[in-house]
């Protein structure tokens, strides 16, 4: 029953953003869970809510109104020191842009998360970090700095860096967005791998290929849950309005 | 017309950011401003070439007695009439001595800062009259008829520019004299002096060497050189030896440029220590600059990559981005001018109302030269401040920026050097303020200084009685005498007195021995304050006698000389024994002009501070009733229970009774003596204050820019961090750990850089150079200035928000 327990949960999640006085709706009563172990994508189109809804749930944002349980446990009260603490031990960020720290190298980069901490020692450091980076195949490169590496390359690095601290659950918003298509299997090859290692994965994208990937498909639109559906049905159906 | 065009787009760049043209143009200002201040007062006092004509070729010539440790001293008349004679490697030697001349015209009389001068002497400065002649050899004949020159101001003031003056006669320290020309206007040989009168001995009843001594100065001869000129005096001087050894033994000549004379050396050396504080101000503010100049440089990459691949040369981008530097930095000299037009003015002014004296070349003002200097300040700031960033700006790889994805990279050098920029500040700033805090603390030491007695409400006088009317030693203390007796009945005088010199401020000197030691050729005289003064005087000045008795009308000129000497004497040489009764030895046993003289101790005195205000030392001090040894010179002190000031006019009266010839000088409270006698300190003070400030404000707002702009610039990057987990203490940790860093090794340099300038000033300040109360000061102060620059963009970098920061797709 382990596999089954909700790892994520969220009722009833809304998202206001103000500004100068127009108020938009990012997110709308958005139910959503997430089980240990689940490979979820979400799709939708431009300015639907994606991202706002993986800041939300990478501690990164706050919801306006609703619930969201975090491994049974509601974060709504938790404080900044809290969040951040949970950031780095539960969650794995991976982006669009990479978003690797150009002045640090790439050991570095994986390093930092695990820098956090206060309870891992230099030697159990260097472990993880080369055991990550091993798992995206960039051992060979620790002491390249970003700038010296192709895409395809940077995104493995950042992947290395999400999951360097053995996160609960990895979130990917667009991760194949800047690559061509051959980096771009190559990193969702390297995310199902991680998914079939046992890894919880919530992944932004809006290329159905890669949302064929996923175990379960969520749709938004306009910040509203439209649709919930096991993936092939959604491919058979981009095809069929093709 | 290509240059111009430049200096518009220039215009029109920098009009367009108004606020960083503003910010570097006060930046620059204050600099500049600084720096051209600095260099006018430089160029004023040391620098600039004296007045006369090819001033490079007068020399100094004194004496020096190396085997008593002598190494300057004034020169007599005979050693001058001698070497005048035998010299060939001059054109001519003249002599002079400055003194007091009184006169008398139409009205009360006048005391004037006088020269005596040798016939010569106007001849080789160049000096020559508006009217009527200067001295020949005929005038300084000891009986001849006596003549006057008039300097420009006696003559407009005094005689209201009378075109008829010459020839006309004039009574002058007591005798009438002749008007035979006037000087032109700023004339005011040797230092500041308004009137001259011919240099004259009375040859008859006098010993080789005896008689006033003299400053001496030669102008060499076309093609003969300093060094041969000392070549040829050494054989004078040893002729001389041997020919009068009693007086001329070990006696040799020193020479030097005239004008290293007339600035001395502390002068020298706190002017010097100005500039280099002025030149690390301006540093400072280049570093700034640069500073400025390069985070705006990395706003601009895009533009200068737009325009390198539209097929802009590199030189061109280079000196398009220098001549930006050029138009700011001589904005800034220009403002800089003017700001250092005020302090040259106000320095100026400050000066003149302490009634300290410079010599009249020296004219507090901005000239030519300044605005040279101006320039080439402005040149050098633009080039020091506006090349790197501009060869950085066109340096990059246009390729990367184009397609630059990795955040940060390409800045990696441009961040190493705004770093180092700030380290260079926070070093400079050291330096400057330790600078400051020693000329502060001495001016404060001089301050507050304690003379040993109270000195609030004192109105003081000096009178000067010419040896023509007070021929002898007698009429010059029956003077004083009957002065001291009258002052006493002055309505609002408490307590009054007559002295040869004001505590804290000067007083003549006696060589002496006290009678336990023996004396032998080989004994070495030591010198110490010698003061005449009239009975009351330790009444007058509140200064108990520890031990003996006053001075009073048992003490006469025929009566046993007698001495009161300070604690201090009486402890380090008699210990705990009563020191009265005993004796002391004045005068030295081979000065001619002064013959030793034994006198009874007849009472010890508290110390009072007689020498100068900041004089750590306690010296053995001595004084004499003026009956039995007067000087021609005293000053008066009337202590009052009101306004001082309301008495001068009073003591004038009383005065006036007395010699109506004679007038009264430097008339001011003690409190106001002591003001003007640390003027100049508190000048330097004043001034370091000012650099320090500045240095200390530009070095804050640099350290604060620069940590700001990599906030800025780091948003992304801590976004990233952010999300990775960083919680608000590694975060701020992370901004403020780099400028931690900085802070640590630009104290560390900044203190090296301290302990070798602070030598420069040793001989100006009161403090130890490496007092470590400043240094801990001021290291103290850049930690906290450093803090609060800091502290804003710290608490910006934790406000950041991470999806503000990562929205960057
Ligand atoms: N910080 C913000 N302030 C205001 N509006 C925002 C902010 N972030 C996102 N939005 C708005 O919320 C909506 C959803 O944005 P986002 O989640 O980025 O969409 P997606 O990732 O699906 O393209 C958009 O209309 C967007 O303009
Ligand atoms: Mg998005």
């Amino acid at each position: 029953m382990n596999d089954n327990q909700a790892l994520i949960s969220l009722r009833e999640l809304q998202k206001v953003f103000l500004t100068d006085e127009i108020e938009t709706h990012a997110l709308s009563e958005v139910h959503l869970e997430i089980r240990e172990g689940e490979f979820v994508s979400v799709e939708g189109p431009s300015g639907c809510g994606k991202s706002t809804l993986l800041s939300i749930l990478g501690l990164l944002d706050s919801p306006t109104a609703g619930e969201y349980v975090l491994n049974g446990k509601s974060v709504a009260g938790l404080d900044a020191g809290n969040r951040a603490r949970i950031r780095n031990e539960e969650i794995g960020f991976i982006f669009q842009a990479f978003n690797l720290i150009g002045d640090l190298t790439v050991y570095e980069n994986v390093e930092l998360p695990l820098t956090y901490r206060d309870n891992v020692s230099r030697t159990e450091r260097k472990s993880m970090v080369m055991e990550a980076l091993e798992q995206v195949d960039m051992s060979h490169r620790i002491r390249h700095y970003p700038a010296q590496l192709s895409g395809g390359q940077q995104q493995r690095v950042a992947v290395a860096r999400a999951l360097v601290g053995r996160p609960s659950i990895l979130l990917a918003d667009e991760p194949t967005g800047n690559l061509d298509s051959n980096n771009g299997t190559a990193v969702m090859d390297l995310l199902r791998d991680l998914h079939a290692g046992g890894s919880t994965i919530c992944m932004v994208t809006h290329d159905p290929r890669y949302a064929a990937f996923a175990d379960r498909n969520v749709h938004l639109f306009d910040g509203r849950v439209v649709d919930e559906v096991p993936p092939q049905s959604v491919v058979g159906a981009h095809v069929a309005s093709a | 017309m290509k240059l111009l065009d430049d200096v518009r787009y220039a215009i029109r760049m920098l009009s367009k950011s108004p606020g960083f043209s503003a910010l570097t143009l006060t930046i620059l200002s204050l600099g500049l401003g600084a720096s051209i201040f600095g260099f006018a007062v430089l160029h004023a006092i040391v620098l600039k070439p004296l007045p006369f004509s090819e001033p490079h070729e007068l020399m100094h010539i004194e004496t020096a007695i190396l085997e008593r440790d002598i190494d300057s001293r004034e020169v007599n008349f005979d050693d001058f009439s001698d070497w005048r004679e035998m010299q060939t490697s001059f054109e001519d030697l003249g002599a002079f001595y400055r003194g007091t001349v009184n006169i008398r015209g139409s009205e009360k009389p006048e005391r004037y800062d006088g020269g005596f001068m040798s016939d010569g002497s106007f001849a080789l400065i160049g000096g020559k009259p508006l009217m009527g002649r200067t001295f020949i050899a005929a005038d300084t004949v000891f009986g001849a008829p006596a003549v006057v020159l008039l300097g420009y101001k006696v003559w407009q003031r005094t005689f209201n520019g009378d075109e008829d003056i010459v020839g006309q006669v004039l009574r002058v320290n007591g005798r009438d004299a002749e008007i035979v020309g006037v000087m032109p206007e700023g004339f005011m040989f040797p230092i500041m002096e308004d009137i001259w009168v011919p240099l004259r001995y009375d040859q008859a009843d006098r010993q080789r060497g005896e008689g006033q001594s003299l400053e001496v100065f030669g102008r060499l001869k076309d093609g003969v050189s300093a060094s041969q000129a000392r070549a040829e005096f050494q054989g004078i001087t040893s002729q001389l030896a041997s020919a009068h050894p009693e007086t001329n033994d070990g006696v040799t000549a020193v020479i030097k440029p005239f004008s290293d004379e007339y600035v001395d050396e502390g002068t020298r050396a706190a002017i010097w220590s100005m500039m280099i504080a002025v030149t690390l101000v301006l540093l400072i503010a280049c570093a700034n600059v640069a500073n400025l100049l390069l985070s705006r440089t990395t706003a601009r990459t895009q533009e200068v990559a737009i325009r390198a691949a539209l097929g802009a040369g590199r030189r061109r981008l280079v000196i398009q981005m220098l001549i930006e530097s050029f138009v700011l930095a001589l904005g800034g000299a220009f403002i800089g001018l003017a700001l250092a037009y005020w302090g040259m003015d106000a320095s100026a002014r400050f000066f003149g109302e302490s009634g300290n004296r410079l010599p009249f070349w020296v004219v507090l003002e901005l000239d030519f030269w300044s605005a040279v200097f101006a320039i080439a300040a402005a040149g050098a700031t633009a080039l020091l401040s506006g090349l790197v960033p501009a060869l950085r700006a066109t340096g990059l790889e246009i390729n990367l920026i184009l397609r630059e994805n990795a955040r940060g990279s390409t800045s990696r050098q441009t961040k190493w050097l705004s770093q180092s920029l700030v380290v260079t500040e926070i070093a400079l700033s050291f330096i400057l303020l330790v600078l400051a805090g020693l000329t502060i603390q001495t001016s404060l030491i001089m301050q507050e200084f304690d003379v040993g007695v109270p000195v609030e409400n004192v109105l003081t006088v000096r009178l000067g009685l010419p040896e023509a009317d007070y021929e002898t030693p007698a009429e010059q203390a029956r003077f004083f005498t009957e002065l001291n007796e009258r002052i006493q009945d002055i309505r609002g005088v408490n307590k009054a007195t007559v002295s040869g010199g004001l505590p804290g401020l000067w007083s003549n000197w006696s060589s002496y021995l006290p009678e336990v030691d023996e004396v032998t050729d080989d004994t070495r005289l030591e010198g110490a304050p010698y003061i005449a003064v009239a009975n009351g005087y330790f009444d007058a000045f509140e200064t108990p006698l520890l031990q003996g008795r006053d001075f009073d009308d048992r003490d006469s000129a025929e009566s046993l000389p007698v001495v009161i000497v300070n604690n201090t004497f009486a402890t380090t040489v008699f210990g705990s024994e009563n020191p009265v009764g005993r004796q002391v030895r004045f005068g030295s046993p081979d000065n001619a002009n002064q013959p030793a003289q034994w006198r009874t101790i007849i009472g010890v005195s508290q110390n009072i501070k007689q020498t100068g205000l900041g004089e750590d030392e306690e010296r053995p001090t001595f004084y004499v009733p003026l009956v039995q040894d007067p000087v021609r010179f005293m000053s008066v002190a009337l202590r009052t229970s009101g306004e001082p000031k309301a008495l001068a006019p009073a003591l004038r009266n009383v005065v006036q009774q007395l010699d109506p010839e004679l007038p009264l000088y430097w008339v001011q409270t003690l409190e106001e003596a002591y003001q003007d006698e640390i003027a100049p300190n508190r000048l330097l003070g004043i001034c370091f204050g000012v650099f320090a400030v500045i240095a200390l404000l530009l070095a804050a707002g640099g350290l604060y820019g620069v940590i700001s702009f990599n906030v800025i610039q780091r948003t992304p990057e801590l976004g990233i961090r952010r999300a990775l987990g960083a919680d608000d203490k590694s975060i701020a940790l992370l901004v403020s750990r780099q400028a931690a860093l900085q802070l640590g090794l630009g104290l560390g340099i900044g203190i090296l850089g301290a302990v070798g300038a602070s030598q420069i000033l040793e001989s100006v300040i009161l403090v130890s150079p490496l007092d470590p109360t400043i240094y801990i000061t001021v290291a103290l102060l850049l930690i906290v200035s450093v803090i609060i620059a800091t502290l804003v963009p710290s608490r910006k970098a934790i406000r950041i928000e991470p999806m503000a920061a990562l929205r960057y797709e």
